[in-house]
């Protein structure tokens, strides 16, 4: 018995002891308190805060809660820059809460007219995205810089000194060996021009051998990351009375082929949008409803609405992968393409289209708007336009004129004088003459041979079959004939959109502009349910203030842009030199991109190349090219951004020591959104016209001496008095009567460029009524007031400040249709064919682009065919990017909300992919590029094509807090959370045949995402324990 | 979306999130939650046995005198899961300690008030069943020190005997059957914390588990407390038989619970409801049917609604299919309905979680030290009652 009572005491023992031991961390945690929060506030409603609202429990009627401040201003935590309505703490000054503000479009598919008090808002506040809730730990971030900040040690040392706001503008203004307290022995001596001597060179050329490359004081570069609207204005009247052209964003990384190839099909415009909420089909092209595009909620939003109507909107998304919103039910299907075969899929489904004849006939037959509108039409294309196809002649591969034609003087201009076969003659005609004309002609005439852009592309589509365009973008024959048959039933409501998905590819010129030619076919530009260009933005340069005008700088900035845009290599002297000596002149050191602009991804390898030209100041404003640019984060490309004998001089903008920022000398405290100005236009998907406005909801950053918050703006102020340039002091802006207005702070020219938002002409009911003494108190705009009043006029304050109530200024929702058609229609001639884009060289090879599109390959820069460098067998991967709704863009990384959703973003590949190679989801696998290898975790789905693996933007950083640094012998720990993931663009594939360029797209500009080739290997535990 | 029980075909429009969904779906609970639940459901289920039998002055039952340590160990066991659970225990006291009325709604905050007295009243219990001399001799024999320590652990039961009173033995009684039954109903109840959870926020499912506590009671009165018996004074003792019966009848609603509310939800319920049940018609379907219908349910019916049902073997084999299938049940509607994304898109296949299952195993570590400890300090039985 005593046995069984000791063995029983043993196991009580053995159970209770190891018991306790393995549950020691649990209890451990239960016995300290630190961190066992606080006593609630409320009974009910715990710590929340209180309302922003309150109602009178007897008549329902809603006052102002004086606890909070309400203001509205515009976001950017992602590009849709949705209104906001942000809530202030009075007492503290701090942002309690975002959410959406009802005036504006993004918000409320109904939003509420400007004209209505916003006491009335109360019971309907917009909405915003994660993103935009999550945006005051993008101001409130730890890591935020809010000094300026200089160099100690060499560039990228991590080491960095706070300097005073003054001394920042002494010493990059007056320049001299301002790095020799560095203690950098590589550049200590560096003589530094600094603005000062830079804008004293304003007389002299660039190259007096190269004129086309103007002035020295294009030595300033001004490359932006995010910055937009009237804050890039601000910046451009900078850059411009200095002397350079050279002031640009970020458009090149991010779509830029997307709106070249809609600039091909749709002349001068950037966006074209569908009509979500009446459409009946959307092809969704690389992008998807609810997870990308602009606005991002909006779009979702729209789709919703519309697919939950009993007839309503179907869609196709077109990806390589499923995205969070992509499908949902059974009105929308996924169609998952091999990436950068879009314009093979689409052309497939062209060629389907005309051979079974299922285009609108009618409408392409008509030659001109006039003829258009007789016919009921709301648009007109060229698709009738004759085009010089012999390639001897001297017009060779323009668009025929009626004197080519030999129909005399032509009695339109532009694309009104075009030569068309009249359907009713069968004789050539000026296309003013003619209501129906000839789609598929070619033939002689004058004696010229032509073919109609109709034709041009009808041939350009049958170069393959269409089992051979299935085979190219996997996507069954089957499928691409159900796809162009249900685009092609629903008469004008059915719309091709694409985004960045289709066109980051070295061939997306061509793929985008196939993609769009489908709406063309269908003809639904203008129509209800169709294709918009929607409403535009409200000028805000010019009407009460001229704010751009510097009329002794004009014309002080011309030539070459440093990253070799919108100009033509054979324009240039090198060019002709080379044709002089006897030299074949092609290939160019680097490309030219004539048809393109913000070749943001060029401007570093270019300025150190000194090609076309060295750059002396660079400015790096809120950019990130070593993380967001593919391949600029290779190491041996940041050792040269390192040397500064590459670039004198750099300065970031920035808000935190960034992943690029913290390559630069200095850096000056810029503002988050929040502290921010900017006019903001809409976008086309919300149909009416609107211009959001940004501004200071709170002040975070330090003060210069006489209390201006730095920042951007500040800066280049204070620079351009210290140097004397025009336009600034007290010889600012000129008002339009001619009198001039001080320019000595920021608000001193937003705030006019607000006064013309308020008061240029009305588009109907869109007049920002004054501000009402409630709704000044609501804003707490009265001190605001009080401290600028000398920027505006006595008069203009109470409209100014009814659209600063308002967030901006925005047309009724009822204006975007009249009469069950869209309002804001464009009317001019849509292109089959590209003359611009026909005529032009590649710069590398000397051949033509093409001027319709075709189903060409991606190649690097001198033609080679990227399955030929990569071989598959070896690569079997293709790696794209995403990004998701919860992360963007690199800076959300200080949003500690949506990292709590997603911390990690993982290299996300196909099941069977995943099964082959043994990966479990979770696992750890290398990605191995030709370029170099990363380590993420596997994250297994279905949703991605097999043969590709995705990883979402903005994770792995190495900087902007995630990594150590140090500021006045402080050190700053970086947060491993800020580190989490994968970042693959480091290892992205190089343009083998131009130094340090990432693949492009030569003919659109946009910097590759979607052509790097991969293997994936699964890591190991011994491998693990090595890392 | 298909009703499971009306639609022939149960092919859910639902995947593994994994196959389909990018962004993260964090379960809030694993299966400490389950684990928590399930002693907890079935300590209640044996304290209400144990309250009626005690009720019917059966005290020298084995089932008077070995009960009530599983329950205690059970009890600690389901406070290990939940404390492992919600990773800071501290902050839920303390949060609890001050922050009453901010859990207006929150049915958890009686489960943290009632639970302890249960634990302290079943602990207490355990040697009050004990013969109050047999225990007052063992602990005499005792050193002085471990004497001290010994009636700290058996709160001074030599000393008195609540069974010599039979209204406070009443009185005591009844709050045990009330703990008895809120045991089991507050296992299903308080996942109702979670809100919008499809299934966790059902009366049927706190019925289910309250049938659930009750029949794997009855069975481990079957098949486990003469085991305990026999393992602190190494006799059989045959348990009262209308045990068998309980635990037939009870396992029995169990089945008739469980289609019937599939049935109600895929007929009456909303649309994350059928989710639900299609999830568990459908991909959970047969982890469901062999698991929890077929080893829980058919398998102990029918090894004691048979002759054979009077043997030890089976109700042993009762008493295992009936605890395996009852914990089978708790998996799958504590992981089932949180599984399911509320877009409805997809659902979370399981995926083993290493913390979880250590806590697993820690838990099962402590409740069998307690148990054992209860067990060892039991005194022997000179007298008993009925042998095998």
């Amino acid at each position: 018995m005593l046995e069984r009572r000791g063995v029983l005491a043993l196991a009580a023992a053995a159970g209770i002891g190891a018991g306790t031991a393995g549950f020691a961390k649990r209890l451990v945690d239960m016995i300290p308190f630190t961190s066992r929060g606080r006593k609630a506030l409320h009974p009910v409603y715990g710590n929340a805060d209180t309302p922003e609202w309150l109602r009178d429990a007897k008549t329902g009627a809603l006052k102002p809660n004086p606890q909070w401040t309400l203001r509205h201003t515009v976001d950017l935590q992602c590009h849709s820059e949705c209104g906001l309505r942000v809530k202030i703490d009075r007492a503290t000054g701090r942002v309690q809460r975002i959410i959406g503000n009802p005036y504006h479009p993004n918000t409320l598919s109904d939003y509420v007219p400007v004209s209505t008090p916003m006491i009335d808002t109360a019971r309907l506040p917009g909405t915003v995205c994660a993103r935009g809730n999550a945006g005051i730990q993008s101001a409130y971030d730890p890591y935020r810089v809010l000094v300026p900040l200089k160099r100690k040690g060499a560039r990228g040392s991590g080491q960095w000194q706070p300097i005073s706001w003054e001394r920042l503008i002494a010493e990059v203004t007056d320049g001299g060996k301002i790095f020799a307290d560095t203690g950098d022995a590589n550049s200590k001596d560096i003589e530094v021009l600094g603005f000062r001597g830079l804008y004293a060179k304003r007389g002299e050329m660039m190259d007096p051998k190269a004129p086309e490359l103007g002035h020295r004081t294009n030595g300033l570069v001004f490359q932006g990351g995010r910055i937009v609207g009237s804050r890039m204005l601000f910046a451009q009247r900078f850059v411009h009375s200095f002397g350079s052209v050279n002031v640009f964003d970020h458009v090149n990384e991010c779509e830029l082929s997307h709106h070249v190839a809609t600039h091909h099909v749709y002349p001068g415009v950037n966006m074209t949008q569908p009509d979500v909420r009446e459409a009946k089909f959307i092809l969704y092209w690389g992008t998807q409803p609810g997870d990308a595009n602009f606005p991002m909620q909006t779009q979702g939003k729209f789709a919703a609405e519309a697919r939950a109507k009993a007839d309503g909107l179907k869609y196709a998304v077109i990806d390589p992968l499923l995205s969070r919103g992509g499908v949902v039910g059974d009105r929308a299907n996924w169609v998952p393409i091999e990436p950068g075969t879009d314009g093979a899929l689409a052309l497939g489904m062209i060629r389907w289209i005309i051979e079974n004849k299922r285009y609108d006939a009618k409408y392409l037959a008509c030659p001109a708007q006039a003829a258009a509108e007789a016919a009921g039409e709301l648009s007109h294309t060229d698709a009738s336009h004759l085009v010089i196809v012999d390639p001897k002649h001297p017009k060779a591969r323009t668009l025929l004129t009626a004197e080519l034609a030999g129909l005399g003087k032509p009695k339109s201009v532009g694309d009104g004088d075009r030569a068309v076969i009249d359907l009713a003659t069968g004789q050539p005609a000026q296309a003013a003459d003619v209501t129906r004309a000839t789609i598929d002609f070619a033939g002689a005439v004058n004696g010229i041979a032509v073919k109609t852009a109709f034709r041009l592309l009808r041939e350009a589509a049958q170069e393959h079959t269409l089992a051979e365009y299935a085979a190219i973008c996997g996507v069954p024959e089957a499928r691409m004939v159900e796809l162009a048959r249900e685009f092609t039933a629903h008469g004008k409501q059915a719309v091709s959109t694409m985004y960045r998905g289709v066109v980051k590819h070295p061939n997306g010129y061509y793929n985008g502009v196939a993609v769009l030619m489908l709406n063309l076919l269908v003809g639904n530009l203008n129509e209800t349910g169709g294709m918009t260009t929607g409403g535009g933005g409200y000028d805000v340069k010019k009407g009460r203030y001229d704010v751009m005008a510097v009329p002794e700088a004009t014309g002080a900035a011309f030539g070459v842009i440093i990253n070799r845009e919108g100009v033509r290599y054979e324009e240039t002297s090198e060019y002709r030199a080379k044709v002089a000596a006897g030299t074949n002149p092609y290939p160019a050191k680097r490309p030219w991109f004539p048809l393109s602009f913000a070749m943001y991804t060029e401007t570093l390898p270019s300025a150190i190349a000194r090609y076309p030209y060295a750059a002396d100041i660079l400015i790096w404003h809120k950019a990130t090219p070593l993380y967001s640019v593919p391949t600029q984060g290779n190491p041996d490309f940041v050792k040269v951004v390192q040397d500064p004998k590459n670039i004198p001089l750099i300065i970031a903008s920035d808000i935190v020591v960034g992943d690029t920022s913290m390559y630069a000398d200095y850096i000056l405290p810029d503002v988050s959104f929040l502290e921010s100005w900017c006019h903001v236009d809409t976008y086309p998907t919300t149909l009416t016209k609107g211009t959001g406005l940004r501004w200071p909801v709170v002040n975070l950053t330090a003060q210069t001496k006489d209390g201006r918050h730095t920042c951007m703006e500040e800066f280049l102020i204070d620079v351009a008095k210290r140097i004397g340039m025009p336009g600034y002091g007290e010889k600012g802006i000129p008002d339009a009567q001619g009198k001039y207005w001080p320019l000595n702070r920021r608000e001193d020219w937003y705030l006019k460029a607000t006064a013309n938002l308020a008061t240029t002409k009305s588009v109907g009911n869109d007049v920002v009524p004054p501000a009402t003494a409630e709704e000044i108190a609501i804003s707490d705009l009265a001190p605001f007031q009080k401290a600028f009043a000398a920027s505006l006029k006595p008069e203009e304050w109470p409209d100014v400040l009814g659209v600063m109530v308002r967030g901006g200024r925005f047309q009724p929702a009822s204006g975007g249709r009249t009469d069950g058609k869209l309002a804001y229609r464009f009317i001019k001639t849509l292109h089959f064919y590209a003359e611009e884009t026909a005529t032009t060289r590649n710069s590398m090879t000397g051949a033509f682009f093409h001027g319709t599109t075709r189903w060409v390959p991606p190649t690097t820069a001198l033609g080679k065919k990227l399955d030929t460098l990569d071989d598959p067998k070896q690569w079997p991967f293709t790696i794209i990017t995403l990004k998701g709704a919860l992360q963007t863009h690199s800076r959300l990384v200080s949003n500690y909300v949506l990292r709590d959703i997603m911390p990690e973003n993982g290299v996300r590949m196909a099941a069977s992919d995943a099964a082959k190679l043994g990966v479990r989801n979770g696992d750890w696998v290398d990605v191995i590029t030709p370029e170099g290898r990363r380590r993420g975790r596997a994250v297994v789905v279905e949703g991605v094509r097999p043969g590709v693996i995705a990883f979402n933007v903005g994770y792995g950083h190495w900087g902007y807090g995630a990594s150590n640094y140090g500021v006045g012998g402080k050190r700053i720990a970086g947060d491993k959370v800020r580190r989490a993931g994968i970042h693959l663009n480091p290892v992205m594939r190089r343009d083998p045949d131009v130094w340090q360029m990432s693949l492009m797209d030569l003919v659109g500009g946009s910097v590759v995402f979607f052509n790097t080739r991969a293997r994936i290997e699964k890591v190991v535990a011994r491998e693990m324990a090595h890392a | 979306m298909s009703n499971p029980l009306t639609t022939p075909q149960f092919v859910p429009p639902l995947r593994p999130m994994t196959e389909l969904y990018n962004v993260g779906h964090e379960r809030p609970f694993s299966i400490l939650f389950a684990n928590y639940s399930w002693a907890l459901g079935i300590a209640g289920g044996l304290a209400l046995l144990w309250a009626i039998n005690a009720w019917r002055d059966n005290h020298e039952r084995v089932e008077h005198r070995f009960t009530l340590p599983l329950v205690a160990a059970l009890i600690i066991g389901g406070f290990v899961n939940v404390l492992a659970e919600v990773q800071q225990p501290g902050r839920l006291i303390y949060g609890y300690y001050l922050g009453w009325y901010n859990w207006d709604t929150a049915i958890i905050k009686y489960g943290i008030l009632l639970l302890p007295v249960f634990l302290a009243l079943s602990w207490w219990l355990a040697f009050q069943s004990m013969p109050r001399e047999r225990l007052g001799t063992e602990i005499a024999r005792l050193s002085a020190p471990w004497r001290q320590l010994a009636d700290i652990f058996s709160l001074w039961s030599r000393f008195y005997s609540l069974f010599e009173y039979r209204f406070l033995t009443r009185v005591v009684l009844i709050v045990m059957v009330f703990l008895g039954l809120f045991g089991p109903l507050y296992s299903a109840v308080f996942l109702m914390n979670e809100h919008g959870v499809p299934v966790w926020n059902s009366p049927a499912e706190a019925m289910l588990f309250l049938a659930s506590g009750i029949g794997v009671a009855a069975a481990m009165m079957l098949g486990l407390v003469p085991l305990l018996g026999w393992i602190a004074g190494g006799e059989w003792l045959t348990p009262r038989p209308y045990h068998r019966w309980t635990a037939v009848i009870a396992l029995a609603l169990c089945g008739t619970i469980w289609y019937g509310w599939l049935w109600w939800i895929g007929r009456f319920g909303s649309v994350e409801d059928l989710r639900a049940a299609n999830l568990f018609m459908g991909p959970y379907g047969e982890q469901i049917f062999w698991n929890w219908t077929f080893a829980g349910l058919i398998v102990p019916i029918v090894a004691l609604i048979t002759p054979l049902g009077k043997s030890v073997l089976m109700q042993t084999i009762a008493c295992i299919g009936a605890i395996w299938g009852s914990y089978a049940a708790r998996i799958g509607i504590v992981l089932g309905g949180e599984a399911i994304n509320r877009s409805g898109a997809g659902y979370l296949a399981f995926h083993t979680d290493i913390a979880a299952f250590w806590y697993t195993a820690v838990s099962l570590l402590l409740t069998g030290g307690f148990l054992f400890a209860l067990l060892a300090a039991m005194p022997r039985s000179s007298t008993p009652s009925v042998k095998a």
